[in-house]
């Protein structure tokens, strides 16, 4: 860049005031590429390039020296002062040059023609270089600045051509395709609205608009039971009764007193008087005021103050034997078991379950002493015993015919065992329970099929303590609780592939026990308060019962239709799965927990074991007709074993042709109650 | 009421007659004796008109009934009157059973059979045990599992032995300890094996010919077999003709199929008729005559069968299931028959069903009735086990038993009689005999 004397330059910038004031035909492009000198001012611009950054900044404006604001300056022309600094000390005008003098001064100076007067301040500014250049500018209609380019290339960043990649990089955000919780909620609340009747459609209010043409003026008269705004419940005052005959203006004449009930009425004390003097009128014109009207209404209004009025809420029942429902004598009931007739010893820790085989003939039973023993039912003998090292928290018979085989819940596996009663059923059960080919199931797999240790039968090993096992009515799946086991909390295995399955992805809640339905493609799964019935061949969730809370135990009707369910709220309740989700009759007749409940396959009859040491023997008759309810007469409380540490009877169980239940107890032993 | 006028010091005419042999009748005079006279007064006053030296004991009847109280009590409970004369019939007293020997076994006793001094038993362990004065002749393992139940064949079919097992067989053993001529040690052997039963085998009943017996299963079916003698040559001839080697092949292929002691080339036998009508388990059968069976069943049945033609002739239905039948062998076809009841019932099947003579009830046990044996010679006597750890002794004449016999310290299982010798085995692994003097 080229550095001018001071003098030059301040010749061209008059030179280019000039041109300004002529007109503008001035060269713009000479004096743009200058760098002026500006010595009278004390900031210094820098480069052209730091200027037209500062250009918007006001840091470059003159701080002005008078401070008394934007009021009209006339108001300081006669005065010797024009305002006041900073300081709050006045400033004086200066002094006025004669016009002579300013004319010479004028042509003397070279930067007269750019010397502006400001009168706020009072002073004389000396326009620089660069601030005439955007004054000029400003006239030629361009940019102010020198470095703005109105034609500047154009970015096309929005094109309508498809991108293949966003333009920002961050991921959709999952409330694109979610649908909007709060939308939801909003919608759940207009339906409610809807289904309630708060708001009301279009039509709905047309039609609630339409007035009636008549309406019964007297309609609450005879209302009692409605209510008022108070919440008080309306009671009408009794009615006065209507005028006879003798109230009328022309009664017959029988009705009209003779000389002497005049007179008699006259005489009476006119608390005596019954009623007024019938009087005949020949016409009605003639009937004059009812003198007694204001005392009558006055003294009914008394009556009706002072007599109070109160409605009958009870019921009186004399005979309260006829409110409880007609219940068929249990004499009429029988067969039901009704007294004890065996015990089993031989355990030596209470027994948690018992299980009789589908012919009646075997019984077992699973303990705490960790033993499964295998009992003949008619002479109480143990056949049989395995001792299978940990706790057997159920045992269970596979019910397939021609297969004699216990399946027992054991620690962390189920233990599938030959019964071996027999030549024939000993050969199908073992051939049944043959070791698998090749080990199934690696390490990720739900349960590991093994052959048993320690002798003959199946070993499957969970990954988590199995406490219940349950069989299909034919006898090839079964399927095992764990009820810690969170997602592999029900596992279903197949007998004759040996495979398991985990039918469910998810359980909601801590499952407690599982069942199959006896006919039906249904199994059910109780949690602790609620039981589930998924339909396996739609794989979907048919029916959930609310079950109270604290499930301990389930069993399915015969017939699929009810189910009882025991919890430890002491409870048995009937559901019938026709009815609806709640229990259709809720039994209170124990005082602890209910710990086994069972169904008889053949005879109408539930059983309910608890902690109280009592086993209660119901009737429940259900019938064909879909319209008869189930009939539940409590029958029998029976009663054999001790209570041990709070617990009592542990489980229960029906024989499958006989009315005969067997109970397995917290004594270690197991009854059977028979009838007699 | 027709029994007015007995009263404290009543006397009743009564005339005593008998079927006994002459030397025990007494003259056919009327005599009077005191209302409040018991059997034993009775007993006493004919005792002193016989002159009997050792006393015997006497019962009586009236109408066909054993008087168990004194005269006046069973007039008034029998409403008869008392002024007109009462035939009093009297028979020898059956006395008190004497317990005549015991044996201890291993296990429970589940079948017990007897013939002359030879006791056989059948054990829970499968074994099948001769007895002969106390002391074990021989002990064969014939069942994989339990024997339920034994039977004697007639004698003239040779000393052969059925044993129902809990292993679905029933077998036909020949127990030399029965032939008075053999070797009594020598061991027991397997003739023929019956294998069509798909359960457990709950009871054997031969034929009174000895020729056929039928069996009863948990699978509910009964079935009618051939055995006897030329079952058992046929078997030895079979013996006989397989070489050595075959049968030494034989019976190590059995012992690795079922782990059992090898029956010595023991014939199979096949099923020749099946009778089917029982819904459940049939628990027990009894073969009293040559055209009758009897059998009772879980399903509260008791069922009447013709043997020729194996039709269901009569069935009676109970209300508890029975475990045990047993029928008159002499042919008046009572049927008396117990089980998960504390009651003893004779069943009259000549009788319709419904009318109350078709049945009676015997109660004094005081658990369920595990056998019941009819005695040989007598039609009115029957002998009943029970869970109760006794067995009783009845006259159906009567509905107190004559006699309790204690002993047994558990279950009684089983009963037998043979001759006036009852034979017992219970769960309480012994044999108990007693000798009933009738």
């Amino acid at each position: 860049m080229k550095k001018r004397g001071l003098d030059s330059s301040d010749d061209e910038i008059d030179r280019a005031v000039l041109d300004l004031v002529q007109g503008g035909e001035g060269d713009g492009s000479e004096p743009a590429g200058q760098r002026p000198d500006r010595s009278d001012r004390t900031a210094d611009a820098g480069t052209s390039q730091a200027a037209a950054a500062d250009s918007d900044s006001s840091d470059d404006e003159r701080p002005n020296r008078n401070t008394v604001g934007r009021v009209p300056l006339e108001w300081y022309r006669n005065e010797d002062h024009i305002g006041y600094d900073l300081d709050a000390n006045k400033i004086m005008t200066k002094k006025k040059e004669d016009r002579l003098e300013a004319l010479l001064a004028r042509n003397d100076s070279g930067k007269a023609l750019r010397t502006i007067y400001d009168e706020y301040n009072d002073e004389d500014i000396v326009l620089t270089r660069q601030e005439l250049e955007l004054v000029q500018r400003i006239r030629e209609g361009k940019f102010p600045h020198v470095e703005v380019n109105p034609f500047e290339p154009e970015v096309d960043w929005f094109t309508r051509d498809k991108e293949i990649h966003s333009l920002s990089q961050a991921p959709e955000p999952k409330r694109r395709f979610m649908p909007s919780k709060w939308e939801e909620k909003k919608i759940v609340k207009l339906v409610r609205a809807l289904r309630k009747g708060w708001i009301k459609t279009t039509a709905e209010r047309m039609v609630s608009h339409e007035e009636p043409e008549a309406y019964l003026l007297w309609e609450d008269d005879g209302l009692i039971s409605s209510k008022t705004s108070h919440g008080l419940s309306y009671l009408p005052a009794t009615k006065t009764p209507l005028p006879g005959h003798a109230e009328s203006y022309n009664p017959p004449k029988e009705y009209l007193p003779t000389e002497e009930e005049h007179k008699g009425w006259e005489l009476a004390d006119e608390e005596d008087r019954a009623g007024p003097l019938a009087r005949a009128f020949p016409s009605l014109r003639q009937v004059p005021a009812y003198d007694r009207f204001i005392n009558e209404r006055f003294e009914r209004c008394l009556d009706l103050y002072l007599c109070p009025r109160t409605r009958k809420k009870r019921i009186f029942v004399s005979d309260a034997k006829s409110l409880v429902p007609q219940l068929p004598k249990p004499r009429d009931l029988q067969p039901f078991p009704n007294s004890l007739a065996m015990r089993y010893l031989g355990h030596t820790a209470p027994v948690r379950s018992v299980a009789v085989d589908a012919s009646g003939q075997w019984l077992v039973s699973g303990s705490d002493d960790g033993s499964v023993r295998l009992w003949e039912v008619a002479t109480a003998r143990c056949m049989r015993t395995w001792d299978l090292g940990a706790r057997v928290h159920c045992v269970a018979w596979c019910p397939a015919a021609g297969l004699r085989i216990i399946s027992a819940a054991v620690g962390k596996s189920v233990v599938l065992l030959p019964a071996g009663v027999g030549a024939k059923q000993e050969a199908a059960s073992l051939q049944a329970l043959q070791a698998p080919a090749k080990a199934a199931g690696g390490k990720g797999a739900l349960c590991k099929w093994q052959p048993r240790a320690d002798g003959e039968g199946l070993e499957l090993m969970h990954q988590h303590p199995v406490k219940h096992v349950t069989w299909h009515a034919r006898g090839e799946y079964f399927a095992s609780v764990a009820p810690t086991g969170n997602t592999q909390a029900v596992l279903v295995h197949q007998l004759s592939k040996q495979t398991s399955q985990n039918p469910f992805r998810k359980n909601r809640g801590r499952v407690v026990r599982t069942a199959f339905h006896p006919s039906k493609p249904f199994f059910f799964v109780a949690t602790q308060n609620h039981v589930r019935i998924y339909n396996l061949a739609k794989q979907a969730l048919a029916k959930k019962l609310l079950a109270g809370s604290g499930v301990t135990c389930l069993a399915v009707h015969p017939s699929g239709d009810h189910v009882i369910i025991g919890g430890e709220d002491k409870r048995l309740a009937w559901f019938d799965l026709d009815l609806s989700t709640k229990p259709y009759r809720s039994l209170r007749y124990h005082s602890q927990a209910l710990r086994g409940v069972a169904f008889h396959a053949r005879h109408p009859l539930f059983a309910s074991a608890s902690d109280d040491g009592a086993v209660n023997v119901f009737h429940g008759m259900v019938y064909q007709d879909l319209l008869t309810n189930p009939l539940i007469v409590p029958v029998k409380i029976l009663r054999g074993h001790e209570i041990v540490q709070h617990e009592g009877v542990l489980d229960c169980a029906f024989h499958p042709s006989q009315p005969w239940l067997f109970t397995a107890g917290a004594d270690a032993t197991l009854c059977l109650f028979t009838n007699q | 009421m027709a029994a007015i006028g007995v009263e404290d010091d009543t006397q009743i005419t009564c005339k005593l007659i008998t079927k006994l042999p002459q030397a025990y009748r007494v003259p056919g005079v009327s005599v009077a004796v005191p209302s409040s006279i018991t059997r034993l007064g009775l007993s006493k006053m004919i005792n002193h008109l016989l002159e009997l030296d050792p006393v015997k004991p006497f019962d009586f009847l009236i109408n066909g009934e054993l008087v168990r109280q004194s005269l006046k009590k069973f007039l008034l409970a029998n409403t008869i009157s008392a002024e007109s004369v009462l035939d009093i019939e009297y028979v020898f007293a059956v006395e008190p059973p004497k317990p005549k020997q015991q044996h201890p076994h291993d296990d429970w006793v589940s079948g017990v059979a007897m013939r002359a001094d030879t006791i056989i038993t059948g054990c829970y362990d499968g074994v099948l045990r001769c007895w002969q004065g106390g002391e074990v002749r021989s002990t064969t393992r014939l069942h994989s599992g339990p024997i339920k139940a034994v039977a004697l064949l007639p004698e003239e079919q040779g000393s052969l032995v059925l044993t129902a097992g809990q292993d679905h067989t029933v077998q036909l053993v020949h127990a030399p300890a029965l032939d008075t001529n053999a070797d009594a040690t020598e061991e027991a052997t397997t003739l023929a094996v019956y294998r069509d039963h798909t359960d457990a085998v709950a009871s054997v009943a031969p034929s009174p010919q000895g020729t056929l017996f039928v069996s009863s299963s948990w699978d509910s079916s009964l079935r009618v077999w051939s055995t006897g003698a030329s079952v058992a040559e046929a078997a030895r001839e079979a013996a006989a003709a397989e070489p050595e080697a075959a049968r030494a092949a034989r019976a190590k292929r059995r012992k690795g199929e079922a782990g059992e002691a090898a029956p010595s080339a023991a014939l199979e036998q096949r099923c020749r008729q099946e009778l089917s009508g029982h819904s459940q388990c049939a628990s027990s059968v009894a073969w009293p005559t040559a055209d009758t069976i009897i059998s009772g069943s879980w399903d509260h049945s008791v069922r009447r069968w013709d043997a020729e033609t194996a039709v269901n002739v009569d069935t009676f239905n109970g209300s508890k299931a029975v475990y045990c039948v047993a029928a008159e062998p002499e042919g008046s076809e009572l049927v008396a028959f117990g089980g998960a009841e504390r009651a003893l019932h004779v069943w009259d099947p000549r009788t319709p069903i419904g009318r109350e003579t078709s049945q009676k009830l015997y109660a004094s046990h005081t658990d369920w009735i595990s056998a019941v044996a009819w005695h040989p010679t007598s039609e009115h006597h029957v002998a009943t086990a029970s869970y109760d750890k006794t067995l009783k002794l009845w006259d159906l004449r009567t509905a107190v038993p004559l006699h309790t016999l204690q002993g047994h310290t558990d279950k009684v299982l089983c009963v037998s009689w043979a001759g006036n010798i009852l034979v017992s085995g219970g769960a309480d692994c012994t044999v108990r005999s007693y000798t009933v003097v009738m």
